[in-house]
């Protein structure tokens, strides 16, 4: 399923939720994900919504405290920080995603979280908000370009989210490839970033059992 | 100078782009949004190889043109407006070719719905109106039901 992997559809935007599904829809999406909704709506015009939650950095119980008490079918987000906080998050069950990467602090991502990342299935988010925003454009391009390098590198899930506030945030596919072409994206690893979300949420076992065909 | 023969001359390509948020702005101001946004990503090397243009507007529709080979950069450099006129708006990429005609045979304007809900924008299922702190509110038609 093509996913937006965040839109911020809370209480201060002025977009509904619904609006917002029915943007991704016209921009070739299937399923978005809503972090902190003001609406619990599960589908809207053809396009799956998905509960999100982005927790922000903290200490150690606080951080386990709010995993601990989000419900099970929300997807979950964590603000990056310091590298020893990265870890502890990479390896928390339950955590699906890493969020905020132009905000790293410098060493904050490095080859060991990176391999971390593929070990424990935990996804990046490109957030495609901050190329939008002038003040962080070069630094979001520089660090998704390394990300990308990791990515390459150790194959841990890539995700690409529109981070939209409002929905003419939200883009269309072909904007996307525009976009993540800046910083060297293939057409074919965009694609797979886009699906990339079933493969965090569902993991494939190493025994699965399987129907029979009659 | 002289003008380039036609064989010299570089290939262009169109794109058809629709502009969200409500806002209309002016052929001109959009020329000026379109070479602002491009020289913002790309400079002024990369904007003079690109040679952006808008050669056709009407309402929110505009086709910009580019030399062939550049409809991506074209595309990122317009999806990087977020604003228009203070409010939010963004370039949507509806399609790219070769003419300028095959364009406009794809832009079907819409006329706002006025009749079935007073005072708001309305087109098709997507709602929009003015809030009480002077803001635009994006919603649909099931959301104004819900309400």
């Amino acid at each position: 399923m093509i996913t937006d992997a965040c839109v911020y559809a809370n209480e201060t935007s002025r977009t509904t939720l619904r609006r917002f599904a029915l943007t991704a829809a016209s921009c070739g999406f299937s399923r978005i994900v809503a972090c902190n909704p003001a609406e619990n709506i599960a589908e809207y015009a053809g396009v799956t919504i998905l509960k999100g939650k982005v927790i922000s950095k903290q200490t150690g119980k606080a951080f386990f405290d709010a995993v601990k008490k989000t419900p099970a079918d929300t997807v979950i987000f964590v603000q990056v920080g310091e590298n020893s906080f990265n870890r502890t998050a990479i390896t928390t069950k339950g955590v699906h995603l890493l969020t905020g990467i132009p905000d790293l602090p410098k060493g904050g991502f490095d080859h060991i979280v990176a391999k971390m990342a593929a070990q424990h299935n935990t996804g990046v988010v490109l957030d495609l908000a901050k190329i939008l925003d002038a003040k962080c454009r070069r630094t979001a391009l520089s660090q998704y370009a390394d990300m990308l390098a990791f990515h390459r590198k150790y194959h841990f899930p890539l995700v690409i989210a529109s981070g939209a506030a409002e929905y003419p945030g939200q883009k269309n596919i072909q904007e996307i490839l525009a976009l993540t072409s800046l910083f060297g994206m293939t057409r074919a690893e965009v694609f797979a970033a886009l699906n990339a979300l079933d493969g965090i949420l569902y993991p494939k076992k190493t025994v699965e059992i399987v129907e029979a065909e009659k | 100078m002289r003008p380039l023969p036609p064989t010299l001359r570089e290939n262009r390509r169109y794109v058809l782009f629709r502009i969200l948020g409500g806002t209309v702005p002016t052929q001109k101001e959009v020329y000026h949004m379109v070479a602002d946004s491009v020289t913002a990503l790309f400079g002024d090397a990369g904007a003079a190889e690109m040679h952006p243009a808008v050669v056709w507007s009407d309402g929110d529709y505009v086709i910009a043109r580019c030399t062939r080979g550049f409809e991506q950069s074209l595309i990122a450099a317009l999806s990087l407006v977020t604003k228009i006129a203070g409010e939010p708006a963004a370039f949507r990429s509806m399609a790219t070719s070769g003419t300028i005609l095959s364009l406009r045979e794809k832009v079907v304007l819409e006329k706002p719905d006025a009749e079935t809900f007073p005072g708001y924008l309305c087109s098709g299922k997507k709602i929009d109106n003015l809030s009480k702190d002077n803001a635009h509110r994006y919603l649909t038609r099931d959301d104004i039901i819900k309400e």
